[in-house]
């Protein structure tokens, strides 16, 4: 028999969830100081609407709960909270997007909205090389706090550590802590990021000024929006040719550097940062992601060399390894147009780059995909059955393998790791069908959805202005499962369910 | 005046000519149909967007044609022509230019470009006047009424709680 959730579920739910709401919609306070600098007048009317929209939204939400007591979260409330707080984000966050008249529909901007909390970077701006300095840094301010997540934000802020906040915490496809306490560890995320942040923007606004020929004021700016982008692994660009815009070696090379930096588990940033530097050489996932990246780039060297797609070494680096990297680091950012994978590349380098935005990165990074931890057990496990097969019935085969700690391989580890590459799959595939309904081939289909459920944000033409409402729908959906890792989506599932058909 | 008058003549005479030697294409066709154009002089035109990115004797130009922008390398002394480059306060010029495609530009690291020869500003970029909707300033107004209300009421359920 299904339960009905009661009331104080109902409340314990919406008072968190007007928290985050609270500290999402803060945030806007940050376009529209970006907008006074740059002397722009209507963005900062469109996103004083954004702002005061999603407090009054956050207030009426902790208004209606009207909690005496600290209230205790349970699993479900927790998952409930996040994939519903993602939802309303996303909606509120679309707002200031969708008053700058650069969006053909709210759905269209609640599409960026989704894909820039995701972390993923397709986009259906319209005349991007337009739009205001306010909106485009708020397209890239949405990477970031999607990216460190939008429950970090409010973890930060406005929620008292605790198991509650843990539940929280791993509702946004996080489940490994990096400080004993969750409000710690969130505090740890933010100090961490917005050091980078400094550093980085500093160093591709250099590299934007002196060797790419930005003036100094757009140098500072487009570093800060690129920097974004890049160690939170979105993909977003202030322009419309995304990096091919700068034609520049320099700042194409300083951009891989982020986001690979982005692309590491931060548990293993806390360790660089207390001086175990050897740590990021013996974890188990930086050893799968290079392992990996050797594999899907000798594949696409290969096919891209054999059809003489790049004359030179250089121009097989700056746009095949490019590309590779930006997928297999689930970022997005292009060297090459869109048209280009499917007219230039051979179907080997497609099928590579494929599988490299399908895999990802780190656990516990802003990545998305099935991530290198997964595959490397699950490789692991391979090897020990093969090696079971090989020795005597009588000999105990036992695999060590090295994450944040040495630990022993066991079958609970592996299943788990084995469903969730195959919940992964499962929505790429559907994503591929929704795309084949809609009437595009199948490569470019698989391409597609592999970008969207992986959060990686490279396009093959797909994604456009034009293409079928239920698509964009379908897309959003996997964005939003893909970067949650799908539990707190079914939980908000079950809990509608219940909702309905409990008892 | 009309020595500026003559330049202009000359120069659109000098386009048209080489009109007929190259082929005009649209972004779009260039990008679709790469391998056909490579090495192909070519005439393109659109708006340049972004900023002018200085290198040295040359500079880089992206122009965009309403599908694609497409980076432009152009001589330091065609690039000085451009005064507005297209931005949220500003429309860049339209320009039309002649030049030589790339599908893998091996000078520049295998990028699609166009190595231009020769650039003509069709029309000068101007200031964009922002247009504040009176809508907007009314819905921001009802919201915040309504953010006061629901502070209000918040206060008031504090103050009845602490008694």
């Amino acid at each position: 028999m299904i339960l009905k959730p009661q009331t104080l579920d109902i409340r314990i739910i919406l008072h968190f969830l007007g928290k985050i709401i609270l500290g999402f919609g803060m945030m806007m306070v940050l376009p529209v100081a970006v907008s006074v600098m740059f002397g722009e007048t209507v963005p900062v009317v469109d996103f004083a609407i954004g702002l005061i929209a999603s407090i009054s939204t956050g207030v009426l939400c902790i208004l209606v709960a009207r909690l005496d007591k600290h209230p205790e979260m349970n699993w479900m409330h927790g998952m409930v909270v996040v994939s519903l707080g993602w939802l309303v984000c996303m909606v509120l966050g679309a707002i200031p997007l969708y008053l700058s008249g650069h969006w053909k529909t709210f759905l269209d901007a609640c599409f960026e909205s989704m894909s820039a909390l995701a972390t993923t970077g397709l986009s259906l701006v319209q005349d991007l090389d337009h739009l205001s300095h306010g909106a485009n840094f708020w397209r890239h301010l949405m990477m970031f706090l999607g990216g460190q997540g939008i429950v970090v934000v409010a973890l930060s802020f406005l929620v008292k550590g605790g198991a509650g906040a843990f539940r929280m915490y791993v509702g946004e496809g996080r489940d490994e802590k990096i400080l004993p306490n969750v409000a710690e560890t969130a505090k740890f995320i933010w100090l961490v990021s917005l050091v980078y942040f400094v550093v980085g923007t500093l160093l591709l606004a250099l590299c934007g000024h002196l060797s790419a020929g930005l003036s100094l004021r757009e140098a500072v700016f487009h570093g800060a929006c690129i920097f974004m982008a890049a160690f939170d692994t979105g993909g977003f660009s202030p322009q419309s040719q995304s990096i091919i815009y700068y034609q520049d070696g320099l700042f194409e090379f300083g951009t891989i550097i982020v986001m690979v930096w982005g692309a590491i588990n931060f548990n293993l940033h806390y360790a660089i940062w207390n001086g175990k530097r050897k740590e990021l050489w013996k974890d188990i996932e930086v050893r799968t992601f290079v392992i990996t990246l050797g594999l899907v780039t000798l594949l696409a060297a290969a096919a891209l060399a054999k059809g003489h797609v790049y004359g030179t070494i250089i121009g097989l680096v700056r746009r095949g390894l490019y590309q590779i990297i930006s997928a297999h680091t689930t970022t997005g950012f292009s060297t090459i147009y869109s048209p280009q994978f499917i007219l230039e590349w051979k179907s080997l380098a497609l099928l590579a780059i494929i599988v490299a935005m399908g895999m990802g990165a780190s656990i516990c990074s802003t990545t998305g995909g099935i991530k290198m931890l997964r595959i490397g057990l699950i490789a692991k496990a391979f090897r020990e059955d093969v090696k079971r097969f090989l020795m005597s019935d009588s000999s105990v085969v036992s695999t060590k393998f090295h994450h944040l700690k040495d630990m022993f391989l066991d079958d609970k580890l592996v299943r788990s790791a084995a469903l969730m590459t195959i919940a992964y799959v499962l929505v790429y595939l559907f994503g591929t069908a929704a795309a084949c309904f809609a009437g595009y081939p199948l490569l470019e289909s698989l391409f597609e959805s592999t970008s969207a459920a992986g959060n990686v944000g490279l396009s093959c033409g797909i994604t456009q202005v034009g293409m079928p409402v239920f698509l964009k729908v379908v897309y959003i959906i996997q964005m939003w499962a893909g970067r949650l890792e799908f539990v707190s989506v079914l939980v908000l599932g079950g809990f509608i369910v219940s909702c309905i058909r409990g008892k | 005046m009309k020595r500026r008058l003559g330049f202009c003549l000359a120069a659109v005479v000098i386009f048209l000519a080489m009109g007929r030697l190259c082929q005009a294409a649209s972004s779009q066709e260039l990008i679709a149909e790469a391998k056909l154009f490579d090495g192909a002089h070519v005439l393109y035109g659109g708006e340049v967007i972004g900023e002018v990115l200085r290198r040295g004797d040359h500079a880089w130009i992206n122009v965009y044609d309403g599908d694609n922008a497409i980076g432009v390398w152009v001589p330091a002394v065609l690039a000085e022509k451009i005064e507005h480059a297209g931005s949220y306060k500003c429309s860049g010029d339209r320009i039309r230019l002649h030049g030589i495609f790339h599908r893998a530009c091996p000078e520049h690291g295998g990028g699609l470009d166009i190595h231009a020869q020769d650039l003509l500003v069709v029309e000068p970029g101007q200031q964009i006047i922002e247009d504040l909707d009176d809508r907007k300033i009314l819905v921001l107004a009802v919201l915040l009424g309504v953010l006061i209300c629901l502070l209000m009421v918040r206060i008031f359920l504090k103050k009845r709680a602490r008694k």
